[in-house]
């Protein structure tokens, strides 16, 4: 294992993860409970970070938790669902200040570990029910929260491009799910789902801070070794990438925006080592994440075609996406110049100049990792889920021995398989 | 006036950081914050030049100048170019990361890196002092920004805030957006911009903070070399004579979004600058008290499903404004600003409950520990006190100082319901 992150499989499938430097000002704790991203559960596990986080047996109103909270020196309790590939994980984190800041010689660390077993363990029950009022509550507040993200156009479209590309599998579930699954959860139901979390989840524990881990690891293994478990060890959170079809999706909506949005999705091809996922997150720097991208130079400095135009890449299921705001008008031209820049790579026509630049920048990125501790606890929550366990100047390294012919293969099975655009109205191209 | 470096060190910032603040003979205001443990610098080089800057004089001039909106934010898009292209660039050959923003007060530049410290700084610093610019670029830039502008329109948030302020506001530059409108960017020209790069990037008009690791020694012997000293310009601003009352009290629109999004503003006279900052904490802690997560009011709307987490409230503290706005979402915008009149009311009656304004001074303690946490934070800070012409830090030294008197003063003064003003998005359906 690392040698700098200290791990520890505690109970089974229980893993407490620590890493802590005085340099920090405060302590993150984080639980995270990974489950299968699957349509039957999604809903049900994004409802239940919202009613986990509003009250507890203990703190048993909104008001009543929230100053608690308020007394840990306004610590910041953060409840949410993600999507790790085809894994959908609850977590539950908490930041407070370090010990050193409290101003009556609290141990706000060990008090904050306590409030996050209790927010997680003890939940307010009643009868093998949550609280029906509750449930209400934060079934509206998610409704909305799917509903909403029409509100941020950007994201929308790229979502959409995503379930275009992926459809049929569990990848096009959205993070949060369905509304019309939120619609239908039982308070009893939703407890069902929180037991069977409890004790089928894989539970990885991170504590990342100024203050020593060894009472919070403590307090973890005696709060969580009461649980029933039967760990799902078949968890996995690296995905295949998708099959694509010949010709790519293609598909317009329209809706009230002055600017279009147009997004493209591509397969590319799964890593299989750590030094791989390097060589394609750098072709996909030169391509589309440095500021001095291809897709920068030319779609928006030369062609001045739009404003942003960006490539991301999801490692863990293989795929990337080009978005970009456009004039509708351009559409076809922007479009073409994005698969253009695509070939160029894969032909080998970028400088020498273009790696020089990606190196740099992956080396710069891994050098600062242990400045701040949310960036410890991300790089090494992606070293457990892809299982490459590398550590940050590893991955540097292989950056720096990585040249042009690696580049050209990581990205040469890249495959476009969806487009998306979303229009405005009536003024048509 | 002086021609000579002059140093001042601070040991004892309340943060745990020692710093320096230099008065560079050429007239600029070097902050340095080394933090040796850390793994990257970061650098900011500001202007005291914000979208309100508009109409100006310097001590040279007898006449105000009147430029178009958005030409501070035009300018800031232009910096990045010289001789060779672009900057963005330069930094890429360095693997710097390199961003740029305008808002209301300033245009900052920003620069973090894990290496070539001072080979980088060296670009920043010759980039903002050297303008280059052609007529080609200068329209090309133009397409850019007004895709930019387009962006921003399609965003609810965008307009439920813009509407606010042209609601609260009458004639002052903040009702128009930092990137100006698509018919004021066509007024700018070379000659335009370059006048305003004299005025405003003349160095006594601008601050350099430097945090996290780097030699300070370094930086300074950079300056010496790189900075001529320039003859100091004052800058005198005309501000709009606005009056006291708002322009109109309510202001809806349709635009896609799920639920309505709504923001209330409470239209104040400008804080004076010497209590600018205290005033606004007291400030901050009367809307924590008021309606913040462990309020009576919160807990009420939130639980009647009136407000969702994204509830919040915010003072709008700029140059000649001073407004409190009030931000969510909700399906009954009317009803949420009617129950939190009445609980103004009864705050007026009855003041802030001991226990809860100790409790929130506890949490916004905590707040601004944490706040300190990266070095970016730090440099921000160093840059937020040139700005508002303080010392740094000066919150968390003050916070404890606020009397609850002050407090309540602020809830007296503060929320005149006559110079109110309600802007809602609602969905189009």
């Amino acid at each position: 294992m690392t040698d700098r992150l200290k791990r520890e499989e505690i109970l089974p499938s229980v893993f407490f993860n620590s890493f802590t430097d005085g340099l920090y000002k405060s302590n993150r704790i984080s639980i995270n409970l990974f489950m299968p991203l699957s349509r039957d559960k999604a809903a049900k596990h994004a409802l239940l970070t919202g009613v986990l986080a509003k009250s507890s047996k203990k703190y048993p109103s909104l008001q009543s938790l929230n100053k608690k909270l308020y007394d840990l020196y306004g610590a910041g309790l953060v409840s949410d669902v993600s999507k790790i590939g085809e894994s959908q994980s609850v977590t539950l984190h908490l930041l407070s200040v370090a010990n050193r800041f409290a101003l009556e010689g609290e141990n706000v660390l060990s008090a904050s570990a306590d409030f996050l077993c209790e927010t997680l363990l003890e939940p307010n029950i009643s009868g093998g029910a949550f609280i029906p009022e509750e449930v209400e509550i934060e079934r509206a507040r998610l409704i909305d929260l799917i509903e909403s993200q029409i509100n941020d156009k950007r994201s929308y479209a790229i979502h959409r491009c995503s379930e275009l590309l992926c459809e049929g599998e569990n990848y096009a579930i959205p993070r949060c799910g369905y509304t019309e699954d939120a619609e239908k959860i039982s308070p009893e139901e939703l407890y069902q789902t929180y037991r069977e979390l409890l004790a089928g989840s894989r539970i990885e524990i991170f504590h990342v801070g100024s203050d020593d881990s060894s009472d919070v690891k403590a307090l973890f293994k005696s709060r969580l070794s009461v649980l029933e478990r039967r760990p799902d060890r078949s968890i996995v959170t690296m995905s295949a990438a998708p099959r694509v079809c010949r010709p790519p999706k293609n598909i317009s909506e329209n809706m009230d925006v002055t600017q279009a949005k147009l997004v493209l999705g591509f397969a590319a091809e799964e890593s299989k080592s750590a030094r791989d996922s390097v060589a394609m997150l750098m072709a996909m720097m030169i391509y589309g994440i440095l500021p001095s991208s291809k897709l920068f130079r030319n779609v928006r400095e030369k062609l001045g075609l739009c404003y942003y135009c960006t490539a991301r890449y999801d490692r863990y299921k293989s795929v990337v996406f080009v978005d970009s705001g456009i004039e509708a008008a351009n559409r076809e031209r922007a479009a073409r110049e994005i698969i253009a820049q695509l070939e160029e790579i894969k032909n080998g026509e970028f400088a020498d100049k273009d790696i020089r630049e990606a190196r740099l920048a992956l080396r710069s990125s891994y050098r600062g990792v242990f400045d701040e501790a949310r960036l410890v606890e991300s790089y090494y929550m992606g070293n457990i889920m892809s299982g490459f366990d590398k550590e940050p100047e590893e991955m540097a390294a292989f950056a720096d021995e990585i040249g042009r012919e690696e580049i050209i293969n990581a990205c040469r099975g890249m495959k476009l398989g969806a487009v998306y655009c979303l229009e405005g109205r009536g003024v048509s191209a | 006036m002086s021609r000579e470096n002059i140093i001042k060190t601070v040991e004892d910032s309340p943060v745990g950081e020692k710093y320096m603040i230099l008065n560079h003979k050429s007239g600029l205001t070097v902050f340095l914050c080394p933090m040796k443990k850390y793994s990257a610098m970061y650098a900011q080089f500001t202007a005291r030049y914000g979208s309100l800057d508009t109409a100006f004089r310097t001590d040279a001039q007898k006449d105000f100048t009147r430029v178009p909106a958005g030409i501070a934010h035009f300018l800031e898009h232009k910096m990045f170019e010289d001789e060779e292209g672009d900057a963005f660039m330069k930094f890429a050959q360095t693997g710097a990361n390199a961003n740029a923003y305008t808002s209301s007060d300033r245009t900052s530049y920003e620069l973090s890196c894990t290496s070539g410290m001072m080979e980088n700084l060296e670009i920043l610093l010759s980039m903002l002092t050297k303008p280059y610019f052609t007529e080609e670029s200068i329209r090309k830039e133009r397409e850019i920004i007004t895709q930019e502008i387009n962006m921003y329109r399609d965003s609810p948030y965008w307009n439920v805030y813009f509407n606010l302020l042209r609601s609260l506001y009458h004639r002052h530059p903040i009702t128009v957006d930092i990137a100006g409108t698509a018919e004021s960017i066509a007024k700018i020209d070379r000659t335009l911009l370059l006048f305003c790069h004299g005025v405003f990037y003349n160095l006594h008009n601008m601050a350099l903070s430097v945090s996290g690791n780097f030699e300070a020694d370094e930086v300074i012997e950079l300056c010496d070399r790189i900075l001529e000293s320039s003859p100091e310009i004052k800058i005198d601003r005309e501000f709009a004579d606005e009056p006291p009352e708002v322009r109109r009290s309510f202001f809806s629109k349709r635009l896609p979004v799920a639920t309505p999004i709504f923001e209330i503003g409470f239209k104040n006279s400008p804080l004076p600058k010497q209590e600018l900052l205290r005033k606004s904490i007291a400030a901050d802690i009367a809307l924590e008290a008021l309606c913040g997560e462990t309020s009576a009011l919160y807990s009420r709307l939130y639980n009647a499903g009136l407000i969702t987490d994204s509830f919040d409230s915010e003072l709008a503290c700029e140059k000649d404004l001073f407004a409190i706005i009030f931000s969510g979402e909700s399906n009954k915008p009317q009803a949420v600003l009617d129950e939190l009149l009445k609980e103004i009311e009864e705050f007026r009656q009855n003041g802030v409950n001991e226990e809860d304004f100790r409790r929130v001074k506890k949490y916004l303690y905590g707040k601004f520990a944490m706040g300190y946490s990266d070095v970016e934070s730090i440099a921000n800070a160093l840059t937020n006190a040139f700005i508002e012409e303080r010392t740094p830090f000066e919150g968390i030294r003050i916070l404890p100082e606020i009397s609850i008197k002050e407090v309540n003063d602020a809830i007296r003064e503060y929320f005149d319901f006559g110079r109110l003003a309600l802007s809602v998005v609602e969905p189009v359906n």
